[in-house]
């Protein structure tokens, strides 16, 4: 993929986001794609993929993505932004708590032949939970 | 710099990271650079970066990162990395737990000529916080 093709690539699957539109998100991905992430662990193809989506727009129902930065090589990714939402719909089974969490997020891709074919999702997954309410942390 | 030679800055730095040599590391900052790290804060320039790698390696006397992947996209590095090592000196004022902690990380730099001018570090640090016993979560 050219350097263009994977910056629309990814415009798109932001907008797609924006919209919590899960059928054009897992439309960026390929059939076979891996993903990796904190709260979906390793899943892989469109559907199981398509889950991990549902999941996490049921639990923040306002969840947004702002991408600050898109670092590319070849046919590797780095896209970095920041995750915001609230818990309006519990997340992991967990009663709704009404709280925030805003929180930088790095996405690293692996593109092949106009789509993402693999992507790890690295940030602050313990400390969103705490900001949400799901896990209380104090000192030892 | 070119792309070879940036992969070797970064190939001394993991060496130095592995040595603790706070000195070595932070040479490579411009007297300009800001460094925002959940460790350390937002912190600028060579001095405080010392600094911060000096507390760092006192508390884990052990730390390695292994990159698992560099990305080179002109001046714009993000280095994917797998970050571990062992509480043996304390941390934060808290006697040394012995507990080890392991994570992946993404530290993104912006280089000017051959001195990092901006560095980012984004990993699960609430979550290594608790893997060495500093913080103890449970379910809210």
């Amino acid at each position: 993929m050219t350097r263009d093709e994977i910056v629309e690539l990814f415009a798109r699957r932001e907008a797609a986001y924006a919209r919590h539109d899960i059928e054009a998100l897992t439309a960026c991905l390929s059939e076979t794609c891996v993903v990796e992430s904190p709260l979906g662990g390793t899943v892989q193809g469109r559907a199981a993929i398509a889950q991990v989506y549902r999941a996490f727009f049921e639990g923040f129902g306002d969840a947004t993505v702002s991408v600050d930065d898109l670092v590319i090589d070849g046919d590797h990714v780095v896209q970095v932004g920041t995750l915001s939402g609230t818990d309006t719909g519990g997340l992991m089974g967990m009663t709704p708590s009404g709280k925030p969490a805003l929180l930088p997020i790095v996405i690293v891709c692996r593109v092949a032949d106009g789509l993402i074919v693999h992507e790890r999702r690295i940030y602050d997954f313990t400390g969103m939970l705490v900001q949400i309410g799901v896990l209380k942390a104090k000192p030892a | 710099m070119t792309r070879e030679e940036i992969a070797a800055m970064f190939a001394r730095r993991e060496k130095a990271y592995e040595d603790e040599d706070a000195a070595a590391l932070a040479a490579d900052y411009a007297a300009d650079a800001v460094i925002d790290s959940p460790t350390g804060g937002v912190h600028r320039g060579p001095a405080a970066a010392a600094h911060v790698f000096d507390a760092v390696f006192t508390a884990f006397d052990d730390i390695k990162p292994r990159t698992d992947n560099l990305l080179v996209d002109g001046d714009r590095i993000a280095q994917v990395l797998t970050l571990e090592g062992t509480n043996m000196g304390g941390m934060m004022g808290l006697p040394p737990s012995g507990k080890s902690f392991r994570v992946p990380a993404v530290f993104l730099y912006e280089l000017r000529g051959d001195k990092i001018v901006r560095e980012r570090r984004i990993y699960d640090f609430t979550g290594m916080l608790v893997q060495i016993g500093v913080l103890k979560a449970r379910p809210a």
